[in-house]
């Protein structure tokens, strides 16, 4: 016998559900409230009549519920995975304005970011996991939309402070045989252009950056701020800079007038140009090509930079990136504020970049 | 890593690139007892190299006073501490050098400092070590309030910490005279260097972006001259020349002669492991434990070979010859009562008397019949 809301019943367990205990008439006190509910007893109903009304009730309940659940729209199936970085054609220019509408119709996949742990200087701890890629081509560049997480804003470069940046890397020849991810091989070179946070952002001129950092600051003296001759003065300045005398491409990049006549090296970009483009065949190796041909600009979107690179097509077809081959690209980010610089960087493995024709 | 030789640790040591000395080696040797401080060698230095923008911060060549000074801030004391217990057994070093102290990942231990940290180039200046009161005055070796100071120019190691921080490559070390120099076309910035140099004697240019040093006035070297701070130190505590390794060290190389046969001058915290070639007569009133930490173990017989060279002709015949030209000198000799410099190529420099020939006369001029004033 069991217990059933507190009163004792006399009814066996093979009843179970319990059964109104006089079999006569009903008693909402002494019958189980569910049945109750599915079967509301009538005087004189037998305990057989009420387990089939039971029974009955119970299955048209199951049915209802298995009806609606087949009524409910199935949800959608979850998108395929991103896996190469397909360049979307556009008529017109490819817009260097990453927050640009034309970059909507451009699938993007999220490829991850390793820590530089092959060669030392290792970066030992990792950072934003993943840099979303996007791609389009238009008649002759192909524009890269580089996307990722950084929550603090480096623009600048000096004693112990490093810039933002990004890089994208192509193998130098076209095709699948590419060399290692990691700056090239020596018989394979690699194509990177890299842009800077600082480079973009540069002064017009390196009083307004000094005056800017330390305003309060007193200099005594230049020697060469006294000649009157603006030529000789330049002459002179340049003998206390001689990363400017050797045309240092990093120097160009700073806030600088470029290299006086006679001394070698590139001319300065314009102001603005943020992106340097070099060859590297190996760790240590990075090789400023003489003539920048790549361009992009960088925004910010929350803690998130969004930094577009367009690199000119190449004009021969056994070289990268070219129109309707299939190659690889890799990609680097750096973290200012975490003092990446050179090999401290984050850095991705080769993804299949897709060029249509 | 290779494994080389390190002389001033008596020991082989781990290192990143092979031992490949050059076929003679910049040296230089001071002498911090005659030091006064004046810094005429740090503006020589600075009006001939870094009066360009971006240089304003910089002392290629600077004085600072021990134990408090510092430039750029905790520049040893930092490293000290992280290097960990630098312990010299019978002359050999039983501790860890900078690169053997590396952290995973790093090619060796350093630290990069601070914007500000170069911002106090005469802290400490003219601080003793402890408190003079009651009276007390600084008296050497009586009391424990001391200090000296230190003139610091790059060491060009023979094993450079900047040059194995390079990852580019940038930083190369000269085969005809040992200099160390970074190539100003080729550097990007990276400021390895800076943190890896223990000395701090590379220097981060934020107008050209790229990293600067002591170049050794190699325009000057190459035409036997020694360098803009040696020339001008009216102290006359400097002398450039070459040194050798101990097994190749002759007695009439000056440098030689001070370092390997006397071991009166002795290296920069020879403990990282570089293997400087700056060397130090210590001074002889400071506690030998914290020359002991600066110098090596050998401070203590240095000093008392210092103290000796009143009676030793050869000794201070080659300490006068300090200051005296301003031509290197490659070879020296003294005779009877007077020291002989010659240069690179063997021609005679310059003769001095060991001693100064002194004249005292009568305070009463009878020819004149005036009295003389004794005003230089």
């Amino acid at each position: 016998m069991r217990t059933v809301l507190g009163t004792r019943s006399k009814i066996p367990l093979r009843f179970w559900p319990p059964i109104h205990p006089h079999r006569r008439r009903c008693s909402s006190l002494t019958y189980v409230r569910v049945c109750s509910l599915l079967a509301p007893c009538r005087r004189g109903a037998s305990a057989a009549r009420i387990r089939k009304t039971i029974f009955s009730r119970v299955l048209a309940a199951f049915a209802l519920s298995a009806a609606v659940s087949c009524a409910k729209k199935a949800p959608p199936p979850p998108p395929p995975p991103v896996t190469e970085v397909q360049a979307g054609a556009v008529p017109d220019r490819a817009p260097l304005d990453g927050l640009d509408a034309a970059w909507d119709a451009a699938p993007e996949m999220a490829v991850p970011l390793l820590a530089q742990d092959v060669v030392e200087p290792k970066q030992a701890v990792a950072g934003t996991p993943t840099i979303g890629v996007r791609a389009l081509i238009d008649g002759g560049r192909v524009v890269f939309r580089l996307e990722w997480t950084d929550g603090t804003e480096d623009r600048e470069v000096g004693l112990g402070r490093f810039s933002d940046a990004v890089a994208v890397q192509l193998p130098v020849a076209a095709g699948g045989d590419v060399p290692s991810a990691q700056m090239g091989e020596p018989d394979k070179p690699v194509r990177i252009s890299l842009w800077k946070a600082a480079w973009q952002d540069r002064p017009a001129d390196v009083g307004a950056e000094q005056a800017g950092r330390h305003p309060n600051a007193a200099i005594d003296h230049y020697p060469f701020a006294a000649a009157a001759d603006p030529a000789v003065r330049e002459a002179m300045e340049v003998r206390y800079a001689p990363a400017r005398a050797a045309g240092n491409p990093v120097t160009v990049m700073a806030p600088l007038p470029g290299p006086p006549p006679g001394h070698g090296g590139p001319p300065p970009p314009p102001p603005g140009f943020a992106v340097q483009d070099a060859v590297a065949r190996g760790f240590g190796t990075l090789t400023a090509l003489p003539q920048p041909a790549s361009e992009g600009h960088g925004v910010r979107r929350g803690e998130r930079w969004i930094v577009t690179i367009a690199i000119p097509l190449a004009a021969a077809p056994e070289e990268a990136p070219a129109r309707g081959r299939r190659t690889y690209a890799a990609f680097a980010v750096w973290d200012g504020s975490a003092r990446n610089v050179g090999a401290r960087k984050l850095r991705t493995n080769w993804v299949p970049l897709v060029l249509p024709p | 890593m290779a494994r080389v030789f390190n002389h001033q640790l008596g020991r082989v040591m781990s290192y990143w690139f092979p031992e490949n000395r050059p076929e003679r080696q910049f040296a230089a040797v001071f002498d911090t007892n005659k030091c006064i401080a004046c810094q005429t060698c740090s503006l020589a230095c600075k009006t001939t190299w870094t009066s360009g923008r971006g240089q304003e911060y910089m002392l290629w060549n600077n004085v600072e006073t021990k134990p408090y000074g510092f430039y750029p801030i905790g520049w040893d004391a930092r490293l000290l501490e992280a290097l960990g217990p630098q312990a010299w057994k019978d002359g050999v070093y039983e501790g860890r050098t900078i690169f053997e102290a590396a952290p995973a990942g790093e090619r060796l231990i350093g630290f990069a400092p601070e914007e500000l940290d170069y911002a106090h180039p005469n802290l400490g200046e003219d601080e003793s070590a402890a408190a003079v009161d009651k009276g007390a005055h600084l008296i050497a070796g009586r009391a424990n309030a001391w200090m000296f100071y230190a003139a610091r120019i790059c060491n060009h190691c023979t094993y450079p910490a900047c040059l194995a921080s390079c990852p580019r490559g940038s930083i190369y070390k000269r085969r005809e005279d040992g200099i160390v120099l970074i190539d100003q076309g080729r550097c990007r910035g990276y400021q390895e260097c800076v943190r890896g140099c223990p000395y701090k004697k590379t220097f981060f240019n934020p107008v050209t972006r790229t990293s600067e040093k002591c170049i050794a006035c190699f325009p000057k070297i190459e035409r036997g001259l020694q360098p803009q701070c040696f020339a001008n130190c009216i102290g006359k505590i400097r002398s450039q020349g070459w040194v050798s390794t101990p097994d190749a060290a002759r007695e009439d190389n000056p440098i030689d002669y001070l370092v390997h046969v006397r071991k009166v001058a002795l290296p920069l915290y020879p403990q990282f492991g570089l293997e400087p070639n700056v060397y130090y007569v210590p001074p002889v009133h400071v506690p030998a434990p914290f020359l002991v930490q600066m110098f090596g173990p050998g401070a203590p017989a240095a000093i008392e070979t210092y103290r000796s060279a009143a009676h030793d002709r050869t000794l201070a015949g080659l300490f006068t010859l300090f200051g005296c030209t301003e031509s290197t000198i490659a070879r020296f000799a003294v005779r009877g009562d007077t020291a002989i410099a010659w240069g690179n190529d063997g021609e005679e420099l310059v003769r001095v008397p060991v001693r100064e020939p002194v004249t005292i006369r009568a305070p009463w001029d009878e020819s004149l019949a005036v009295p003389r004033w004794n005003i230089p």
